[in-house]
């Protein structure tokens, strides 16, 4: 009786039947043959002490940028990769900032009486602090958010937060209804996890909902091979495509040649959670693109572009 | 015997209370919810997919001059099928609990160069919602919209077949926070000439739009959704 109960407590763990932990991957065959690919680096809880197994510090997200910019990277959002990253300097190379779940940490506010400020260690203020500071770094990041919860946490500042997000120049993407992964879920409910949270948007932004159509998907998987790419494109929110670029957590940099060869590709874009990363790691990858200079910045990143 | 049932019964408790305690709601590549911020949503049923604009028959245009400051409670600015009442020198547009945007096109339109003001008095909005005048109208699904919210923004946007194209406006702080925050009273103008449409919002240029076609046609004030405004003025005025 003890040996079985000490053999179950060893086998024994929180996580049993969740899904699998991230996966180290390489990125797919034929997108190494040139330095073209944008790294997209994903974080969640950003808080001290760190909250969750996949949360950092506040220190660490600071550490961060400080590496990143020192690497010479620029951010950008989902935009400026539909834009064709027009607006990234000739001698810096792109890279986006995502923040999946829209948690509280991401975007607090402070009431003290009758003042309301941002809270100065929330993300959207290391951000603002960093970016203010080291203007060559550039300035955006992309705030993915699951409905499942109450964005940001205070659900009177709900609409306020979403809105100052978008004058403050950074991106809201959907990170579904209810948080479920694709892979699990039967396509027949697809559309309202995709659609619901773009009426709630819709709700809160107003004719600003135009500037929503990134998404991550949940789980950071998405169905292979089965046509769900076309399927998820196919959803419309007035009159327009609700999902034009698609996010992954799979441990991968893409390449801008898998998004320019296919369709497809727009819905594939590799993330790394920097929980499990480090830009260590990172800087090591292979494709990511060289800080080295353009030969003129209206170039569409010819020389890095593999033409189609 | 007695021992092994035990035993065996036993086991499977402990087994069930393993299954049962590694159940639960999963997040991004697996791990758990359960912090403080997180709670079920509570139903949503707004569930609009497609534009559709509230529908008021569009009046025939049948002036080019108007003025109109709904001193009268019988003035019929944008027709007879036009249901929102005039009252204490103002039309009482409450759209306050729809979703779908109001558009009133009024009997008055540009055939030329012209200039179209209203004067709105915001009674209950959302700080993004847009509130302006529309000219080159077609239908109130066909036109262009130029527009501000109470956020210190504007925005200009062509409205085809109910589907919205942005033009400019509604973008960061830098670029187009331009008028004061929280306004109450705000006068929309635009100012058709030629290919072009000068915007002012309370008197100030905010923008000149430049247009394929001159955006002259039926024209008319917009009230988004989720809006309660009284509209004080309306003024439609050919340049000749």
């Amino acid at each position: 009786m003890i040996h079985l109960l000490v053999t179950l407590l060893i086998l024994w763990s929180p996580r049993t039947g969740k899904t699998s932990p991230l996966a180290y991957t390489d990125p797919e065959p034929g997108n190494t043959s040139a330095p073209s690919g944008i790294p997209v680096i994903m974080y969640h809880h950003v808080s001290d002490p760190v909250n969750g197994h996949y949360g950092v510090s506040t220190g660490r997200l600071r550490t961060d940028l400080q590496l990143l910019d020192d690497a010479g990277f620029f951010l950008i959002t989902s935009e400026d990769i539909e834009n064709g990253l027009m607006q990234v300097p000739p001698d810096r190379r792109p890279l986006m900032l995502t923040f999946d779940d829209g948690w509280q940490d991401n975007f607090n506010f402070l009431i003290t009486g009758n003042t309301t400020e941002i809270d100065p260690a929330c993300v959207v203020s290391i951000l603002e602090d960093y970016c203010n500071e080291h203007p060559d770094f550039g300035h955006g990041a992309t705030f993915f958010i699951s409905w499942d919860k109450i964005p940001f946490g205070q659900e009177e500042y709900e609409a306020e937060k979403f809105n100052l997000l978008l004058d403050m120049g950074y991106s809201i993407g959907n990170h579904t209804n209810m948080h479920t992964d694709f892979t699990r879920l039967p396509r027949d409910k697809w559309e309202n996890a995709v659609l619901l949270p773009m009426a709630k948007f819709h709700r809160r932004l107003g004719m600003r909902i135009t500037e929503i159509f990134a998404m991550a998907f949940p789980g950071g998987r998405f169905p292979r091979g089965t046509g769900a790419e076309d399927y998820l494109a196919g959803f419309t929110f007035l009159g327009t495509q609700a999902v034009r670029i698609g996010f992954m957590a799979n441990g991968s940099v893409s390449s801008m040649t898998s998004l320019l060869d296919s369709p497809e590709g727009w819905f594939r874009i590799g993330r790394l959670d920097m929980s499990q990363y480090s830009v260590r790691e990172l800087l090591g990858w292979r494709n990511i693109m060289h800080a080295g200079p353009r030969d003129n910045l209206h170039d569409p990143l010819r020389s890095r572009i593999p033409q189609r | 015997m007695k021992f092994r049932l035990q035993y065996t019964a036993i086991t499977l408790f402990l087994f069930s209370i393993l299954i049962i305690s590694g159940c639960g709601e999963t997040r991004t590549s697996g791990f758990y919810a359960g912090v403080s911020t997180t709670h079920a949503a509570t139903a949503d049923t707004t569930g609009i997919y497609t534009a559709t604009f509230s529908n008021l028959t569009s009046p025939e245009a049948k002036d080019t001059l108007l003025n109109c400051t709904f001193n009268d409670i019988l003035t019929q600015p944008f027709g007879s099928s036009c249901y929102y009442e005039v009252y204490n020198g103002s039309m009482h547009i409450d759209n306050s609990i729809f979703e779908e945007p109001v558009v009133l096109l009024s009997t008055a339109g540009l055939v030329d160069d012209g200039l179209v003001e209203a004067q709105f008095d915001l009674v209950n909005a959302a700080s993004h919602c847009v509130v302006g005048v529309v000219v080159g109208a077609e239908s109130t699904e066909d036109f262009l919209l130029l527009g501000a919210n109470s956020r210190g923004q504007y925005t200009v946007q062509r409205c085809i077949n109910g589907l919205w194209v942005p033009v400019m406006g509604l973008d960061t702080f830098e670029s187009s926070r331009l008028l004061p925050y929280s306004q109450p009273g705000v006068e929309i103008s635009a100012l058709v000439h030629g290919n072009y449409v000068d915007l002012r919002v309370n008197g100030q240029l905010i923008q000149v739009v430049r247009t394929t076609m001159p955006a002259i046609g039926q024209v008319g004030v917009f009230v988004d959704g989720y809006v309660n405004t009284n509209l004080d003025r309306i003024t439609v005025v050919p340049s000749q």
